[in-house]
């Protein structure tokens, strides 16, 4: 054995002992090791530091220990109550994804169709030219910046003060438009604000959690390992509403599968089981919800150019009552495939005043051609029964990315959105304009392009500049094929920020090396309104350089120096406290800079030193009035009930495309796996991508596991290895791939059809055929 | 418990000075002395937490795209 290997086995032993003595410390106050022992392992010579994990959006909070420069270990944060010092396999493996081998270092320009090497300063400057040369000739709408729910904070925010503020477009966007817009329009119609109003402590109070289409096990580990921990200790139920069976349904006390697209239905009929049985929490209703419909057959955005905007009508509960008839449990059986008696059954969970429910849900309910309705529809469920806005009661829709809701949702780095508000809002945009010193004109009223759009306008011309940080469309975009033709069209120009190179670097004019996540400092907001903060640990290799000063450095090539006057060693505080200003106040008030170095993270509202752990009720949120529940962001201070009704999906299964398509993740890997298939473990669990079979559909084809077979749609068809009776098992008729792999990008086979108000895509259902190859 | 573990090679015990607590570790040189470490622990009663930490010292990761 080599002298390095025997340092680096007791180098982990000693990091084993010191997690282990921590949580330890964590599970039982006051335990007290022999001092010896934790001089021992005490690791003398690390620097641990606190810090968000990279990855999902739960946010865990980990500390990562440096030694001569470089990040070496890392462990789950037994102060952090997100994740109380446990670690999901990404977590524990994250920082290997800053030692790539491959790392992006230095900047590379296309001449002369081949990539060359240039200095950063010579990079941003032909970034520059370009911008400014494209908008002279073509107008500010020929120019885009598409960032990420992985962008920091300061990202989002500078991306946004100099598009919308200084360059005066909206063609801002991010790819949690294709994760999280439907969540966002959810709460938005239903409550007025966005985000959910209780926080992941919920988990410890509830007695049942009905999970929408959701694979926690798999997508949320450390939180779905809570849930684990309650259904052990207190007996909490676990129920799997879901169209593919998981790791998350093997684990759950029950399974209920249905067919894509009639959650809707299922959702309904669940409203009026609570209301057929006298279940409905009458004083609640009464002072606390209006009741309103929308427009029905709203198409599905196929078409370039389409438009829809939603007129909300206010109904009576009687109306709603007569809108549910045709949502009985019997009927919705026979389309559902879910039982009369199981729907029955969900509808008791929600109706028994003795038990404390949560909803969870992510991209099932999210990436759907009725996205923003289905999130409707499910706090329609909580607010018939109260059941919401107090410990264990909580609807709570999960996020995917570290930073989707800090930095896309609350900074808004979407077209209509602002740091507050929306630019539709005069007054919106008068305290946009004021806190960024630019003359209010400067900010157009109208919305851009929403992501879809955007790629469309790309392909047609209309953008001929497009700027990408921290996202990998030409892996995510559905119906994939068109928007890569379409970037690769001659006059278009495209500068892509990353780490590592990935099928969107190959298409780019510009590649600028990025700093990563702890190679920089910066925050990140979860699924829970937790904002956390991390500081630099190590330096990032080469000429990278954090997306945030990119922009900043850009943005003085463009003149535009006295917005970004910042130096580099505090910019980060002084971009906090400009941006907070937007959100000053008891309903979205965010902490300090200070409080967020010193502890791991706080909830907003952060009212007078305090987080608020959940909204809309007096006794917890110090910005409700009354001393009960308070919906404030609706004017008239109630949350909505909608009539949603089921409408079918633009694509369905038929004889020659006669399966669905489902797309996801995998648990070892991190949305288009740049980073996790860098990780030689989590590479080495999953090497490919694959194509995931019910048992009989593969019997009857003769396809066995491993074989390859041909997957096509309408829009294109790739070759791919089959997967039966592996990881998961779709229901008969349904195939399911993870789309993490670049070598197999099932994008070019998924349909751009989008939810007409969240215009999110929707990447669970099209209709494809499966050929044994 | 205490001396039940000390019989197990690969093994080194932490205990709590004020708690019934162990802190256990477990350093295997194969995946089969590891699987036979495990049963042998699972043989055992009371062992009710397993942390697991990841150290990366100075190894270069590698590309695996």
């Amino acid at each position: 054995m080599s002298v390095h290997s025997i340092s680096r086995r007791s180098f982990l032993k000693q990091m084993a002992a010191l997690s282990a003595m921590s949580a330890a410390a964590t599970l039982i106050p006051g335990i007290l090791f022999a001092e010896d022992q934790i001089d021992q392992y005490s690791g003398k010579n690390l620097k641990w530091s606190k810090t968000p994990c990279r990855f999902c959006g739960v946010g865990c909070g980990l500390l990562v220990a440096t030694k001569n420069g470089k990040a070496v270990a890392v462990k789950g944060d037994p102060a952090s109550t997100v994740n109380k010092g446990l670690c999901c396999v990404k977590g524990y493996h994250s920082i290997m994804s800053l030692y790539g081998k491959d790392r992006l270092t230095k900047p590379l320009v296309r001449r002369n169709g081949k990539m060359e090497e240039v200095s950063m300063e010579e990079a941003l400057d032909i970034v520059a030219k370009k911008l400014k040369e494209t908008i002279s000739e073509n107008g500010k709408d020929s120019v885009a910046m598409y960032g990420s729910g992985q962008w920091t904070i300061p990202d989002g925010y500078v991306a946004s003060k100099l598009f919308k503020g200084l360059i005066g477009t909206n063609n801002v966007e991010a790819n949690a438009r294709l994760c999280m817009a439907s969540a966002v329009t959810g709460f938005l119609t239903s409550f007025g604000m966005d985000e959910p109003m209780g926080c992941y402590e919920d988990i410890d109070h509830a007695d049942v959690f009905i999970l929408w289409g959701n694979n926690m096990a798999e997508m949320h580990p450390v939180l779905f390992s809570r849930l684990l921990d309650q259904k052990l200790n207190r007996n909490s139920r676990i129920i799997d509403f879901a169209t593919r069976t998981t790791r998350t349904s093997m684990a759950a006390d029950k399974s209920i599968l249905f067919k894509p697209q009639t959650d809707l239905a299922v959702a309904n009929a669940i409203a009026h089981e609570i209301i057929n049985n006298g279940w409905v929490h009458e004083s609640f209703v009464e002072n606390h919800v209006s009741f309103k419909s929308g427009l029905t057959n709203m198409g599905y955005g196929l078409e370039d150019g389409y438009a829809f905007k939603d007129e909300e009508k206010a109904i009576s509960f009687e109306e709603y009552k007569r809108f549910l008839k045709d949502y009985t449990p019997e009927k919705v059986e026979q389309y559902s495939g879910v039982s009369a008696k199981d729907i029955r059954y969900m509808a008791a969970l929600y109706g028994d005043p003795n038990k404390k429910v949560m909803s969870l849900w992510c991209m099932g309910m999210n990436q759907h051609t009725r996205g923003t309705w289905i999130n409707n529809l499910v706090y329609n469920i909580h607010l018939l029964v109260g059941k919401i806005s107090t410990p264990g009661n909580s609807p709570f829709s999960l996020t995917g990315q570290p930073s989707a809701c800090g930095t896309v949702r609350e900074v808004g780095t979407l077209t209509h959105k602002l740091p507050y508000g929306v630019v539709m809002k005069e007054e919106h945009r008068a305290k946009a304009a004021e806190i960024w010193e630019v003359p209010v004109e400067n900010i157009d009223p109208k919305p851009s392009n929403h992501t879809v759009a955007m790629f469309r306008a790309m392909d047609r011309g209309d953008i001929k500049f497009m700027w990408v940080q921290v996202t990998n469309p030409m892996v995510t975009m559905p119906n994939l094929m068109r928007y890569r033709n379409g970037l690769r069209k001659d006059d278009r120009f495209l500068v892509v920020s990353d780490i590592y190179p990935t099928p969107t670097t190959d298409e780019a004019d510009v590649i600028l090396p990025s700093a990563m996540w702890i190679e920089r400092e910066g925050m990140y907001g979860n699924s829970e309104r937790r904002t956390q903060h991390f500081e630099q640990l190590v330096d990032p290799p080469g000429e990278a350089m954090s997306d945030t000063w990119q922009l900043i450095e850009v943005a003085r090539r463009l003149g535009y120096e006295k917005w970004f006057p910042w130096s580099e060693e505090s910019h980060i505080e002084n971009i906090w406290n400009e941006y907070t200003r937007f959100h000053a106040g008891a309903k979205h008030g965010m902490a300090p800079y200070e409080v967020l170095k010193s502890q791991p993270g706080a909830i907003w509202p952060y009212v007078d030193g305090k987080s608020t752990s959940w909204r809309y009720h007096a006794k917890y949120d110090p910005a409700a009035e009354g001393d009960g529940h308070d919906f404030y962001g609706k004017p008239d201070h109630k949350a909505v009930i909608f009539a949603r009704p089921y409408e079918a999906p633009p694509e369905i299964p038929d004889d020659e495309y006669p399966f669905w398509l489902n797309t996801g993740r995998v648990i070892e890997h991190w949305h288009t796996g740049s980073m996790t298939r860098r990780i030689k473990v989590l590479h080495q669990a999953v090497p490919n991508s694959y194509v995931e079979l019910n048992p009989d559909d593969a019997k009857r084809m003769s396809i066995r596991n491993g074989d390859r077979v041909k997957i096509s749609s309408r829009r294109g068809s790739i070759e791919m290895p089959a997967s039966v009776d592996e990881r998961g098992m779709p229901t008969p008729g349904q195939v399911f791939v993870p789309f993490f792999d670049e070598g197999y990008l099932i994008n070019d086979l998924t349909l751009d059809a989008f939810c007409p108000i969240s215009k999110q895509p929707d990447y669970k259902k099209c209709a494809v055929k499966i050929e044994k190859v | 418990m205490l001396e039940r573990l000390s019989e197990l090679k690969e093994c080194e015990s932490i205990p709590s000075q004020n708690k019934d607590i162990i802190v256990l570790i477990t350093d295997t040189q194969t995946i089969e002395a590891e699987k036979e470490l495990e049963k042998e622990l699972e043989a055992l009663e009371d062992i009710s937490h397993l942390s697991l930490v990841a150290g990366f010292a100075d190894e270069i990761n590698k590309p695996q795209v």
